[in-house]
């Protein structure tokens, strides 16, 4: 008798392990640009494309934890009957958000995010900015950039993050090496009439201006600063600024306290503003 | 009463014997450390995250251990032929009931209780917060969601055999869990029979998010008013009473095999 037939369990095993096997080795998600990862982590293989949703799935757990648990707010055919106001009353919904060095908390779950998701970026950036300004450790923003960068290269949002950090961490030169990259890298995947990708293609054009003024570059900030009026023509003060420039004549403000007035206003911005108005909206929180 | 006890304490020594919780509290314990091992950017004081899991742990185990402890305890009478001893005896299919239910019950609160206890400990050991009041009434209503579920898996095994009962019981009390919670969120885009099936669903099934505390415990917002926490608890008990009559009207009915060793 054939030894397949005298044992059909452990053919039906071997042939479940290979087609798994295989369903790991062709799930990965493709990568543009970047040769095929030699070496996967163990993670990676076991979990193949699901690893994706799982690291969407821990990203939007980071968000509710910054949120102190308060889901996103989702639509709802009825509400406020007794087992909604009971179940209210079990996890409730108050719109917090955790502050300074409480913002810990929720690195495990933005660390597991980047694991089982390496492409997203948006990871990476979350990441390093509340390791910076909340828990304190701008080493550790500045690793988790690099891996960003390594993960999802030619990606200009890293490299203005980095940038910004750099600067923050007066290393002007690579930071301004940063910038140069970012906008090498501008748009990327994104649209480059959009407002997001147009703002940041301006703010990378004004950190970089400012570094050449503070470098003594006139000529480069000068360029620099026009490109950002072809982008915003609106933006007047700038004209003012390039014809002082163009004069020889030294600005109010120098190059680098400007970078700096603009660095601490861009992090309160960016920690006031990450759960405005619409977005509060969109959680479940059950008092403004 | 006292028999109830008598056949009650009998469920915990199965369950003592069997060694399940043993190895759910073991494995508990493996998870937690996998858990707390991740280096998370050196960062110190990182533990809600571990009581996060450690929470959710303890609802799937208590969930297993509720649905699988209640379903198998009277068809293993029956197939062991001791139920024909116990009836001999002057217990009523009442009484073996409310003992099986009593006891699968407390064996299976008393296990969950003690899966907080090692989360709430582990989180406590790494530095970890831990409001003591709003954990106790975590637990309290997570016992009667267990209660439910166990109501549940008793009810399923008067009619049905072990393994069916707890197939199905898991089917309905994952719905509970998946489903009934959504359910107004889902009708959004539902119309017609889907609709109306949703609404039968929400209003079929128990609603245990409402003993889901975790929440509250995990991202430190205190205790609940005790108020709701007993209104919560009452419309479990409400359940579980329902359930435990189900039971006994499913197994008084019920005409045992004969050809049993």
């Amino acid at each position: 008798m054939n030894p397949i037939l005298k044992r059909p369990g452990a053919a039906a095993l071997a042939l479940w392990i290979a087609a798994f096997s295989l369903s790991c080795r062709i799930g990965g998600p493709p990568r543009a640009g970047v040769a095929p990862d030699v070496s996967p982590s163990v993670m990676g293989v076991l979990l193949a494309g699901s690893r994706l949703t799982l690291g969407d799935h821990f990203y939007e757990v980071a968000d509710q934890y910054f949120h102190r648990g308060v889901p996103h707010k989702s639509e709802k055919f009825f509400g406020g009957n007794w087992f909604q106001r009971m179940a209210a009353e079990a996890a409730p919904s108050a719109h917090l958000h955790l502050q300074g060095v409480d913002v810990r908390e929720m690195m495990p779950w933005l660390l597991l995010s980047m694991r089982a998701n390496p492409g997203r970026a948006e990871s990476y950036l979350v990441t390093a900015f509340w390791l910076d300004h909340g828990a304190g450790r701008p080493d550790a923003a500045l690793e988790v950039l690099r891996q960003g960068q390594c993960e999802v290269p030619f990606n200009y949002e890293i490299q203005l993050e980095r940038g910004r950090l750099l600067l923050r961490l007066g290393r002007r030169g690579p930071a301004a090496a940063a910038f140069d990259a970012g906008l090498a890298f501008w748009p990327g995947a994104g649209d480059p009439g959009g407002i997001g990708a147009r703002h940041d293609k301006a703010a990378l054009l004004l950190y970089r201006a400012l570094l050449h003024e503070g470098a003594g570059e006139r000529e480069e900030a000068i360029a620099a600063l026009e490109r950002i009026l072809a982008l915003f023509p609106e933006r007047e003060h700038l004209r003012e600024r390039i014809a002082l420039l163009r004069s020889g004549g030294a600005p109010a403000l120098a190059a680098p306290a400007l970078w700096k007035q603009l660095l601490a206003a861009d992090a309160r911005a960016r920690e006031e503003n990450t759960c405005p108005q619409a977005e509060a909206r969109d959680h479940d929180h059950e008092d403004e | 009463m006292m028999r109830w006890l008598v056949i009650a304490w009998a469920v915990w020594l199965e369950v003592i014997r069997r060694k399940d919780v043993y190895v759910l509290l073991v494995l508990l314990g493996t998870l937690l450390a996998v858990v707390l091992s991740l280096n998370v950017f050196g960062l110190g004081g990182t533990s809600r995250y571990a009581l996060d899991v450690g929470l959710l742990l303890a609802w799937v185990f208590g969930w297993i251990l509720a649905v699988t402890v209640a379903s198998r305890q009277l068809p293993d009478e029956e197939e062991r032929g001791t139920v024909f001893t116990l009836l001999a005896k002057p217990v009523t299919r009442f009484d073996l009931v409310m003992g099986k239910y009593a006891g699968s019950w407390s064996v299976v609160a008393a296990a969950t209780a003690s899966f907080y206890l090692l989360a709430a400990g582990v989180t406590a050991a790494r530095g970890g917060r831990v409001d003591f009041a709003a954990l106790l009434q975590a637990v309290l209503l997570h016992a009667v969601a267990l209660g439910v579920m166990c109501g549940l898996g008793l009810w399923f095994s008067a009619r049905l055999h072990g393994d069916a009962a707890a197939a199905l019981a898991f089917v309905v009390t994952a719905a509970a869990f998946l489903v009934v919670p959504r359910a107004p969120e889902f009708m959004t885009r539902q119309t017609g029979l889907a609709a109306a099936g949703l609404m039968l669903l929400y209003h079929l099934l128990p609603h245990f998010e409402v003993f889901d505390m975790r929440r509250r415990v995990v991202h430190d917002f205190g205790p609940a008013a005790w108020t709701d926490v007993g209104l919560i608890a009452a419309y479990g008990f409400a359940l579980c009473a329902c359930l435990a009559l189900l039971a006994w009207t499913a197994f008084r009915r019920r005409r045992f095999s004969r050809s049993v060793p």
